[in-house]
């Protein structure tokens, strides 16, 4: 018995990690680009405080709606806000916003999509049309409505978008466990007599990964995005908190853009850039571990 | 195919109801009372305040307040706007126009750029146009639609002292300049779908060229571009008119940015004018529709997807 287990156990995890990332790297030249600026991103999301050259709500650092100079290389705000640390600050609220409301989203999605995909019949009917209830709207009406009448507020915006993203992401966990439940190891499993809990967060649970794991970094593109549009239709993150929306669309540019395109470029080009990097990576990660997607 | 529409159809009824009762319910489960607030900002005394709650029923338990409600949208009266004099009926009625022009706008533009891109890709995949087209659609789903339009505005100005129209004209009085008005934000609220389009036709179009039937109609001897148009991309086009029907709800909420900073008095601004103004009423009801008119785009979109594809009428 002890011989035959030992013959069957699979090969050292730490192994096949670094060889799919060896993998990954140099079938993936994008996806790493990609991966390296989310790395980045998180990194100032975390940090960038405690690093950037002045105080983010510190007024009138420099002169007012200055053009990018040495001192400030991105410019100054309409109050003489340095707009390099802002943005680099502005990460910060990205990354929150961004990780908190996939976890949920996803999260949530999971749980409810196995359970309906597992269990079927009516419990799975029911779930279903009122996810087709919720996926009928565009999602950023609804958390334009929910986001206005709850008040803005990181923790408000982060919770409107992760439950936003629960009925459409539980949809593709349910489609997958669909297909995994009728596999033949899912039936071993029942006949030697697992229970429902156990055979679906042992045997279901581990072939459902792959496809949340892409979904779960490209969602984090779009909510980043999400959250820039709320902030910049001015239901988003209130002030003083940097947020790049809000450095395009709010009171501090709206009125002085014209004059001064730099307030408006540069947050725009960071937020691009990440979303950019997000996709790529999630695009990556989608042809390496989901190949019938691959298409090639 | 009968029994798929019917049901389909059927299925109407039991999702307009769950959809009401999303948005009656999140908007009364929510703490504090925001017309009040609002009332008061105005400069409302506290007894009109009441007044006004009891003339909107608000004061009334909530299955009653819902079935009014219910009850009104069968009549076509969706309620009465508190800021304003016109009914919401009228007023959504004079923006749901703008907005399904724009939308279409939208389409015609996404589909014009997305899938010449697809096949140019497919054809040749692996070839350095493929990889900047695969670039460029990346960048079309990474680039903010608002910053985008923004630079638009700004960028022109500065650079040649041109700004795109920002005042509506009715495309009665003026067709030209309705029409002239709508070029930017349809395309710039374009560019997510295109690339999303341009995506999907590369990736149908290279599953579908190695299918029997495309190597039978090489066999025959058809010329490469018959084979493309008529054989190949007829069927890879089948799953194209899903996304494009599915996209309908993402461009109605990418629609009200458009709305906003192009200055179109659609349905977005109505309903982001009701949000700042927290005119439940007109939000609720608004909502809705939105709801309801997506709905009923993906339930169009189904039948045409099994009327294009036999298959389906069968599963």
């Amino acid at each position: 018995m002890t011989a035959a287990a030992s013959l069957y156990r699979p090969r050292s995890r730490v192994l096949t990690v670094r060889r799919g990332l060896w993998r990954f790297l140099r079938k993936q030249p994008l996806g790493t680009v990609g991966a390296l600026i989310v790395g980045l991103f998180v990194v100032l999301g975390a940090i960038g405080p405690y690093i950037v050259p002045y105080e983010t709500s510190a007024l009138a650092v420099g002169p007012r709606l200055s053009s990018p100079t040495l001192d400030h290389p991105f410019g100054t705000d309409a109050f003489g806000r340095d707009q390099f640390s802002r943005i680099i600050v502005g990460a910060r609220l990205s990354v929150f916003v961004g990780f908190g409301a996939v976890a949920i989203g996803t999260g949530a999605a999971t749980v409810l999509g196995l359970w309906v995909g597992y269990v079927g019949g009516k419990v799975d009917m029911v779930v279903q049309r009122v996810v087709d209830g919720v996926m009928a709207y565009p999602p950023l009406v609804l958390a334009l409505v929910a986001v206005g009448v709850l008040g803005p507020s990181a923790l408000n915006v982060t919770l409107v978008l992760g439950v936003l993203m629960i009925a459409a992401n539980s949809r593709v966990v349910r489609g997958s466990t669909l297909a995994v439940k009728e596999s033949t190891y899912v039936e071993a499993a029942r006949v030697v007599g697992a229970g429902t809990p156990r055979v679906i967060v042992r045997h279901v649970l581990p072939n459902v990964v792959s496809p949340l794991i892409v979904i779960a970094t490209v969602s984090l593109g779009t909510v980043i995005l999400a959250e820039g549009a709320l902030s910049f239709l001015g239901l988003g993150v209130p002030p003083p908190t940097p947020s790049w929306g809000r450095m395009i669309g709010g009171e501090e540019s709206r009125f002085y853009f014209a004059s001064n395109p730099s307030l408006v470029l540069f947050p725009g080009a960071a937020l691009t850039l990440v979303v950019f990097a997000f996709n790529m990576f999630g695009d990556a990660l989608r042809d390496v571990l989901d190949p019938r997607l691959r298409g090639e | 195919m009968n029994e798929y529409v019917m049901r389909r159809v059927l299925l109407v009824p039991p999702t307009v109801f769950i959809i009401s009762l999303i948005v009656f319910g999140s908007i009364r489960m929510l703490p504090g009372d925001a017309l009040d607030d609002r009332l008061a900002e105005a400069g409302v005394p506290a007894e009109d305040r009441l007044k006004i709650r009891a003339d909107l029923g608000l004061d009334r338990p909530l299955l009653e307040q819902y079935l009014d409600w219910m009850g009104g949208l069968a009549r076509g009266d969706l309620g009465d706007s508190i800021f304003s004099k016109d009914s919401v009926a009228t007023r959504a009625r004079r923006a749901l126009p703008i907005t399904v022009e724009l939308g279409v706008l939208s389409i015609l533009f996404a589909i014009i750029l997305g899938i010449p891109t697809g096949l140019i890709s497919a054809l040749k995949p692996g070839s350095l146009i493929d990889l900047i087209v695969r670039t460029l659609a990346i960048g079309g789903l990474s680039i903010p639609n608002f910053w985008l339009a923004t630079l638009l505005i700004v960028l022109p100005a500065i650079w040649w002292e041109w700004v795109p129209p920002l005042t509506y004209v009715s495309f009665v009085d003026d067709p030209v300049d309705n029409v002239t008005l709508f070029l930017l934000p349809a395309l710039v609220l374009s560019l997510r779908l295109g690339a999303t389009v341009m995506r999907m036709v590369r990736s149908e179009m290279l599953e579908v060229i190695r299918a029997d039937y495309v190597r039978t109609a090489r066999a025959k001897g058809l010329t490469e571009y018959r084979v493309v148009t008529r054989h190949a991309f007829r069927n890879a086009a089948i799953p194209v008119v899903t996304v494009i029907g599915l996209s309908v709800a993402t461009l109605l909420g990418g629609s009200v940015i458009m709305e906003s900073i192009f200055g179109l008095p659609g349905l977005g601004r109505l309903m982001l004018e009701a949000i700042r103004e927290r005119e439940f009423e007109m939000i609720q009801s608004v909502v809705l529709l939105v709801g309801v008119f997506v709905m009923l785009v993906n339930l169009a979109v189904d039948l045409v997807y099994g009327f294009l594809n036999p298959q389906i009428r069968y599963g």
